[in-house]
């Protein structure tokens, strides 16, 4: 199913999309448009965090597992950053949502998880929340 | 039994229990989207757990009665009497199931066949408004409850539409594909498809024996198009589709889902950043993870259109910044939360709020009864040291010791009667769960007797010791099917009595000290005083003249006589004969009292006041007739040392003056039929007295001895002396022996 016909609105959304496979991205960046959001999209952590001190984002997904630097050790490394870059809200994507994977993300600072496989709608509501996508 | 199993039970017949509440909720209030949407829920889940636990049959019926609720969601099926006994009678076979499931790992043999009749009766209901066989192509008048699930499903409708919105069955024929055709291509090409589903037609064959050129599908589309142009795109397979329109307000079905959706993600996102903040800080992301967490709350809050409730968490996490105290922005976000979650008052939504929002461990009732009877044996021991302190103070002379000896024996035994009341916390369970199942038995019962009446709970969150709560369940069900039988008048008779035809039957409980209070109330006829008398008189039990002496209120009381029932006619609900006698007895059994009062033409209110827990018994432990007894010190007014001339002789009953008073004495030898030491041994020897009270009845029984006292928790008798009567429970002495403890109000003459 895929949603259709998004009602223009003032100011959109910005989100980062953070992840190594080039697939999932992809997946995320089309279904983000197509919702009406601005997406862009970093392949790592480090990549994000140039991203992140470089521009605004009103929301940053993030992968639990990649190389380099990994989705947990990015929302630990922006939390200590400057106030913008800081309160950045976090959505990270997790395989498994074990009670030490849930602790683990809230302790780096994510301020929401979903479990993959992540639904096109799922997504899109939690997105369209966390950044504030107006009502 | 594996752990998936035990959570899917305990999970499963909690969802029955509030399935069944909403039914009778909804069948009393008549449309209302929430319970609907909970029951509607509750199967769901029910569905999909029986399916983890592969229990196929379950799940059958269960997607029978879903789909029957989906239609009932849809306002296309008006809420009756049939349908909910329907769906009440699936919940029941669900339970029974539940417990079959339980006991033995597997559904009984005839499952299927069971499922397969269910199945059919709710489909039945089904079928009579809507799903009429439909020609191909053609509009089936009524929208098939796959449809609106899968429109609610779509996450954005067009608002403005020139087209309508048409909902796609395809059932492609099993040899589709040597047919040459195609479903999945010819699906594509139905243009603005806005959803797709598709499901096995029959349950999937295990994969050695699939066979995969058989086509099994079932598909469910909705497309923003016209017919013309679905009847072109499937011209060579019309007989294997179905068309339906979908009705406008298949919009606002899905706009009431889609409300709380939204608020429980909302509820959830404000959980989790509640939780990201109790995580704790970790070394220099204060302002970011309050910054983030206030920032995804506000977000969320305005993408919810409860923008005004932003404000306050925004002030409060510039306090909190200011003063470096997190909790600040903690005490903020939960004030939202509860906000949001103010549940609409309700007599029966009182108990929800309080399980709900409590967190709580679920623990075997077995294990907390093994360490209640643990600390149970630790007071026995605690006892028995005490009896060697004792001992030994008659013994040895070391007064620094022994008094060492005593204080921390004494601080040992404040500390096993702390760990007792503790542990006895454990077993405090809502009285909710005995209430719980009255809504549906007082709905079945009302309904076959034709009466029209209205149950109301109340202080379902009162607690009480689980002992108590598992024994009150017959008590109780019989006072309300009393009740129901007997008090509440026909509707006839209350139009004419002037009364509301709806009667009221309430279960209050109440906390009273260490006591729990349960009301049962009805606004029914009341007990007629002189009906009393007279039947009183016909069943002969009590003299003629004695009769027609007591007051109204003690005519009344009669119902507590064995075997005296004033029931007209014997009815198959509340029966005849066994009463109100056995009603008492279990009452007096945990240790409680019941009491009465009725108005004739009014109503009948019983009360029983209970101990909230079992909490530990005093014992004064007294020798008769070469043997030991204890007696419940609750009963013991004081002990008496009588020289034989001030025991005075009225006709064979022996009595002694107690302040301006006569008591009457009675050997508890004698009275436990136990042999009494030759008459000789004892003349001349004062008489020792032991002074009871109990039920208003003042007697002294005269022992041979009267040695310890004992803080004891009582066990019920067991086994060949499970029936005997006299006793109300056994304790182990501090010297190891079983001592019988006696109830006093049975043995008195």
């Amino acid at each position: 199913m895929m949603p259709t016909e998004q009602s223009g609105t003032a100011a959109k959304a910005r989100v980062l999309v953070v992840d190594d496979s080039s697939l999932v991205r992809l997946y995320y960046l089309n279904a983000l448009k197509n919702a009406g959001f601005e997406a862009e999209q970093a392949i790592n952590g480090i990549e994000a965090i140039e991203k992140v001190l470089a521009g605004t984002y009103d929301l940053v997904i993030v992968d639990v597992n990649m190389p380099g630097m990994d989705g947990l050790s990015f929302i630990r490394d922006i939390r200590r950053r400057s106030e913008s870059v800081a309160t950045i809200p976090t959505l990270i994507i997790t395989t498994e949502a074990g009670e030490q994977d849930v602790a683990d993300a809230r302790s780096a600072g994510a301020n929401y998880y979903l479990v993959k496989p992540v639904s096109e709608r799922d997504l899109i509501r939690h997105v369209a929340a966390l950044a504030g996508a107006p009502p | 039994m594996n752990a998936l199993r035990e959570q899917f039970i305990s999970e499963a017949r909690e969802l029955v229990l509030q399935a069944t509440d909403d039914l009778i909720a909804i069948e009393r209030t008549g449309f209302d989207a929430e319970r609907l949407d909970r029951v509607f829920r509750a199967f769901h889940t029910l569905k999909g757990s029986a399916g983890v636990v592969e229990l196929p049959a379950m799940s059958f019926v269960l997607h029978a009665a879903e789909d029957l609720l989906a239609e009932v969601n849809a306002r296309r099926q008006p809420i009756t009497t049939s349908l909910v006994n329907e769906a009440l009678l699936s919940l029941d076979q669900i339970s029974k199931w539940i417990d079959d499931f339980e006991a033995s790992g597997a559904l009984p043999s005839d499952a299927g066949d069971t499922a397969r009749k269910s199945t059919e009766r709710l489909r039945a209901l089904l079928n009579e408004a809507s799903a009429k066989p439909v020609e191909s192509g053609q509009d089936s008048g009524g929208t098939p409850s796959w449809a609106s699930r899968l429109a609610a499903e779509i996450f954005q409708l067009p608002a403005k539409s020139d087209h309508n919105h048409l909902a796609i069955e395809y059932e492609p024929l099993s040899d589709c594909f040597f047919n040459g055709d195609d479903p999945l291509r010819l699906l594509q090409s139905v243009p603005n498809l806005l959803a797709v589903s598709v499901e096995p037609r029959k349950e999937w064959q295990r994969l050695g024996e699939l066979d995969p050129f058989v086509c099994n599908l079932r598909i469910h589309a909705i497309a923003k198009t016209t017919r013309s142009e679905v009847a072109q795109i499937f011209r060579f397979v019309p007989d294997q589709i179905r068309v339906f329109e979908l009705p406008a307000d298949a919009a606002t079905v899905r706009q009431v889902d889609r409300e709380n959706e939204s608020l429980a993600l909302l509820e959830n996102i404000l959980a989790r950043q509640i939780g990201l903040i109790q995580a704790g800080l970790q070394e220099g992301d204060f302002y970011g993870r309050l910054g983030s967490a206030t920032r995804v709350a506000t977000n969320a809050l305005r993408h919810y259109g409860r923008a005004e409730m932003s404000g306050s968490v925004e002030s409060a996490m510039e306090a909190a910044m200011a003063q470096k105290d997190a909790s600040l922005l903690l005490a903020s976000l939960q004030a939202i939360t509860k906000q949001l979650l103010a549940p609409p008052s309700e007599a029966l939504s009182e108990n929800k709020d309080g399980s709900a929002t409590r967190r709580s461990l679920r623990v075997d009732e077995a294990r907390i009864d093994a360490i209640f009877n643990l600390s149970g044996e630790m007071i026995v021991a605690r006892n028995g040291l005490m009896h060697l302190a004792r001992r030994m103070e008659q013994a040895a002379h070391d007064s620094d010791l022994i008094r060492d000896i005593r204080a921390s024996n004494e601080s040992f035994g404040r500390l096993v009667s702390d760990m007792h009341s503790a542990i006895l916390q454990l077993r405090m369970v809502p009285v909710d769960q005995l209430f719980r199942s009255f809504p549906r038995l007082v709905r079945d019962i009302s309904q076959r007797l034709g009466k029209n009446v209205e149950l109301i709970a109340r202080g379902g969150t009162t607690e009480c010791d689980k002992n108590v709560v598992d024994r009150l369940f017959e008590p109780l069900l019989h006072l309300v099917r009393n009740a129901l039988d007997h008090g509440v008048e026909s509707p006839e008779a209350r139009r004419a009595a002037g009364k509301p035809e709806i009667a009221t039957v309430t279960l209050a409980a109440t906390r009273s000290g260490d006591r729990l209070v349960i009301e049962i109330t009805d606004d029914g006829r009341g007990i007629d005083p002189e009906a009393m008398r007279r039947k009183a008189r016909e069943g002969g039990a009590s003299a003629a003249e004695e009769i027609d002496q007591l007051s109204d209120e003690e005519a009344i009381h009669l119902i507590f006589r064995p075997g005296f029932s004033t029931a007209s006619k014997v009815s198959d609900i509340s029966g005849r004969g066994v009463g109100m006698d056995v009603v008492r007895n279990t009452v007096e059994q945990v240790g409680g009292r019941i009491a009465l009062a009725s108005r004739f033409g009014t109503g009948t209110t019983v009360r029983l006041d209970l101990p909230i827990s079992v909490a530990m018994s005093q014992i004064m432990v007294v020798d008769a007739g070469g043997q030991s007894f204890g007696l419940p010190m609750d009963a013991v007014g004081e002990t008496v040392r009588l020289s034989p001339d001030r025991v005075a002789t009225i006709k064979d009953n022996k009595g002694f003056v107690l302040r301006d008073r006569i008591v009457p004495i009675c050997s508890l030898a004698e009275l436990m039929g136990l042999q009494l030491p030759p008459a000789k041994s004892r003349e001349g020897r004062a008489h020792l007295l032991v002074v009871v009270e109990v039920a208003g009845r003042v007697a002294a029984l005269e022992v041979d001895a009267i040695r310890d006292r004992l803080d004891a928790v009582l066990k019920p008798m067991q086994g060949v002396l499970s029936n005997a009567r006299g006793y109300s429970g056994t304790t182990v002495t501090s010297d190891g022996r079983v001592l019988l403890v006696l109830d006093l109000k049975e043995i008195l003459p």
